[in-house]
């Protein structure tokens, strides 16, 4: 559709048509625009929200890497050699939405501005880099979005002094519309000294100050000075959380800057510690560290990195930098050792400077500054401690941490995790994940309660550079057996429709065949995951290998994976779901999953980041290497049941991560016959028999014995409880989690609202 | 993907029991192996006035009264489009 074709070109309405499913802006299409007019072209709304044809293109528009669009969205083209300075400032102030291999999605989000905003990016700049990258001129719309989104930034501070905490602003009208929100008046505390507009004003060169504010230090003078006239008003500790929710973009739109200007704290102690010469950063954990530290100070935030490649380096070296008291916060007492270990690993910390705190270890706090390791439910717990840690935990709340360290932050947004940071004051919240999404999208939250997303790393860029391992991804359909799908359909047996497409003799056919594979001909190490217990025993049995589950004891689990990592005869071992994230097993390097818990797409991503550390020789991993994929991961799929429906959805996010899924039908290949399990109709209706006479309880999920060690496993769980519930907030309930049953009447709740559909098949299904 | 991939119309003997033919019209099924099964169980949940299976030829074959066709289409499609999943947008 070039310009030069207009003669030939199709008729109207087909035309039209076509265009409305455009997603970039085509030059043949702008070219068009004044021969079609506006007004009645597009009568679709869906279609014309999406549709920029009429966008005007720069004369250079071949050498600028980026489309961006009216409704915020921007397109990014990742062949362009300006990429990797467009991913960085794209990644700076848009929320990433998709990343295939040569076209990027991002989206231009109040909350992405005020990240791009907190790490030193202005208004202005913003705007013209945008520009200058932009292949079409800037829509008005978007200038004006990224004005209002931006206009309020840095006008209010939250500053914690003295366990205190004091909202500042130099402008006293700002505090005032502040202190019109319900919400933030209640959350004041009224100091004894105040002035006429009840604020505290603290003036340069230390005049009138509050009583508690005699005692600033120098540095903190300095900082006064430098604003002149800065007034504030305390607020309560407990409130904070709130009162930050208020001040973000969708509320009154005075998101607050919280930075910690450790270099010039001369009150908190300074902790003796910094990177060991072998720790070498590589240019991504550099790149995120850089948004950390822009200008000198430490700003609050989460870094994404995808598992494996190097988290927890991240979180040392922003340790080293502060040189504060650090608390470090993890999910599970496994984590907490490992999270010791690196920061001896990495760092020249003494050992009598770091102290772990779990239910097994109490190691008391020493000195006066040094580095705490626990998990989120011991700060969190809420009923009777013992003595010794009601002590430690008295210590930890009286304290004022330089650095408050959170890993797998996406677990975070639980009330019971909020309680964690309420609880604990800290300069600065570094938050540390791998998969910034929840299915209860609570994930925003994370917004006010730790800080904007600092940086994101691409998953396909890392995988190029070698720096994770190269995954084939595959989707094996397997079709159900004639028997297997007749009692499926049965209404009476909806409790064990999971147990039948698990068991499913194809699927187990598909799996044997797999592990065989990869055992003999590459010798692989394999890891199969199974959430149902059922399913996970008669595989484990049928094929002779190990299992571990909730109930295996530790020193079995020890046992088995000590084998598995040493011994050449055991290279394929069974995992429930407590292998999701809690268990290292850097070996392994293929993963097959014969079920899931229903649609979640973090364990999806979580399971695949088991195999995500790379192994071999770094040349051979780059492309052009000796093998392009190093890593797979298989997902089994039952056809024709609900794990379609299940299997597709946890696969989101993978996909907007840049993964794809290659489908596979036929396996295993019709020549194995009999060499496989289950190839006799007589093997498969005895599998049948047993599945139906198990009570319903033995096919459900499986359930994980009160583990307080193990909330993360926990909150990979969906139910339609309330959030309340789910969190703690209701006190014990929090751990009568939800059993299969519940996943079954999730099941028949799917989104069935017309409305809810995609407009293209809105329009199918209108048609008919 | 289990469908109705070709649909004949044809006469179907259902025996000889009397010496006159007895001729019935329907509509010939030819699909997978599962959704035969659903339609089976379709027909199975059905009130004994209603069934529609005149005859199950084998596994993947079956004929069907005329007058169902349009229901055990809309009925796979609802199916198929239930373990569907469609990205919100």
């Amino acid at each position: 559709m070039g310009y030069g074709e207009k003669g030939g070109r199709p008729p109207f309405k087909k035309f039209k048509a076509f265009s409305k499913f455009q997603e970039d802006p085509r030059k043949g299409f702008a070219e068009d625009d004044d021969v079609y007019g506006s007004d009645d072209a597009y009568d679709d709304d869906e279609g014309k929200t999406k549709d920029f044809s009429k966008l005007e293109l720069k004369q250079d528009h071949t050498n600028r890497p980026l489309w961006a669009c009216g409704n915020g969205r921007i397109f990014l083209e990742t062949f362009s050699p300006l990429y990797k300075q467009a991913y960085d400032f794209l990644i700076a102030i848009a929320e990433p939405v998709c990343r295939p291999e040569s076209m990027h999605e991002y989206n231009l989000t109040p909350h992405s501005l005020y990240a791009a905003v907190s790490v030193g990016l202005e208004t202005e700049t913003v705007i013209s880099v945008l520009n200058k990258l932009s292949k079409t001129k800037l829509p008005k719309e978007m200038i004006k979005f990224i004005h209002d989104s931006t206009a309020n930034y840095g006008k209010v501070k939250l500053v914690l002094k003295k366990n205190r905490y004091f909202v500042e602003s130099p402008f006293p009208e700002v505090l005032k519309t502040l202190l019109r929100d319900e919400t933030i008046c209640r959350a004041r505390i009224i100091s004894e000294n105040v002035n006429g507009d009840g604020f505290t004003i603290s003036k340069a060169a230390g005049e009138i100050e509050g009583t508690h504010d005699e005692l600033l230090n120098e540095a903190e003078v300095a900082a006064v000075a430098e604003e002149k006239e800065t007034h504030s008003f305390e607020v309560d500790p407990s409130q904070v959380e709130n009162v930050k929710q208020r001040c973000l973009p969708n509320a009154l739109n005075y998101p607050m800057l919280e930075e910690y200007d450790f270099r010039n704290d001369t009150v908190n102690p300074d902790l003796d510690m910094e990177l060991k010469p072998q720790a070498q950063p590589r240019p991504y954990q550099e790149k995120s560290l850089s948004k950390m530290f822009g200008n000198g100070r430490a700003r609050s935030g989460i870094i994404v990195l995808p598992c494996g490649a190097g988290k927890s380096l991240v979180g040392v070296s922003a340790a080293c930098r502060i040189k504060k008291s650090c608390l470090c916060l993890a999910t599970n007492a496994v984590s907490v050792d490992q999270w010791a270990f690196q920061f001896k690993l990495w760092s020249t910390i003494r050992e009598e400077q770091i102290c772990r705190f779990t239910s097994d270890s109490k190691e008391r706090f020493r000195g006066n500054a040094g580095v705490v390791v626990t998990t989120y439910n011991m700060v969190a717990f809420g009923g009777k401690r013992s003595e010794e840690s009601e002590k430690i935990i008295e210590e930890i709340r009286n304290r004022e941490w330089g650095l408050l360290l959170m890993d797998e932050v996406h677990v975070v947004p639980a009330h019971m995790f909020r309680k964690v940071i309420s609880i604990t004051k800290s300069h600065c919240k570094l938050g540390l994940t791998a998969t910034l999404v929840r299915e209860d999208e609570r994930i925003t939250d994370l917004n006010f309660l730790i800080g904007p997303k600092l940086y994101e790393a691409n998953w396909l860029d890392l995988v190029k550079g070698g720096f994770i391992a190269n995954v084939q991804c595959a989707e094996v359909w397997c079709p159900m057996t004639r028997e297997f799908f007749a009692e499926y359909l049965k209404k009476e047996n909806s409790k064990k429709r999971q147990a039948l497409y698990v068991m499913n003799p194809n699927k187990f056919r598909a799996c044997e065949f797999l592990i065989n594979y990869h055992e003999r001909a590459r010798g692989d190490k394999i890891i199969v995951f199974a959430d149902n217990l059922f399913a996970l025993t008669e595989y484990a049995m049928k094929l002779r290998k190990p299992m571990i589950y909730g109930a295996t004891s530790h020193v079995e689990r020890t046992k088995i994976l000590q084998a598995f990592k040493t011994s050449k005869d055991v290279n394929t071992i069974f995992l429930s779901k407590v292998g999701d994230n809690s268990i290292d097993i850097p070996e392994a390097n293929v993963i097959i999953q014969i079920s899931s818990h229903a649609g979640s797409r973090r364990q999806e991503a979580q399971r695949l980041g088991r195999i995500l550390r790379a192994k071999g020789k770094l040349q051979d991993r780059m492309a052009g290497g000796k093998e392009e994929y190093n890593a797979f991961f298989y997902s089994l799929v039952s056809t024709d049941t609900q794990e379609m429906y299940y299997s597709t959805k946890r696969q989101q996010f993978l996909i907007d991560q840049g993964y794809s899924f290659k489908v596979i039908t036929s396996l295993p290949p019709s020549d194995e016959g009999p060499s496989l399990n289950y190839y006799h109709i007589e093997d498969q209706l005895a599998l049948l028999g047993k599945v139906l006479s198990a009570g319903d309880d033995a096919v459900g999920l499986e359930q994980l014995e009160e583990d307080a060690d193990e909330i993360a496993l926990h909150n990979a769980r969906r139910s339609h409880g309330s959030m309340s519930a789910m969190s703690g907030a209701k006190g014990m309930v929090y751990m009568e989690y939800s059993t299969g049953r519940k996943g079954q009447g999730q099941m028949k709740s799917k989104p069935k609202d017309p409305a809810k559909r995609h407009f293209l098949f809105k329009r199918r299904y209108g048609a008919t | 993907m289990a469908c109705l991939d070709k649909y004949v119309e044809r006469i179907f003997f259902p025996g000889s029991l009397y010496t006159m033919v007895n001729a019935t019209k329907g509509v010939f099924i030819s699909c997978d192996v599962p959704m035969a099964q659903y339609i089976i169980n379709m027909n199975a949940s059905l009130p004994a006035s209603d069934k529609f299976i005149i005859h199950v030829l084998d596994s993947t074959h079956m004929f069907v009264q005329p007058h169902v066709e349009l229901m055990i289409r809309s009925q796979i499609a609802k199916f198929r489009e239930d373990n569907t999943y469609v990205k919100p947008t």
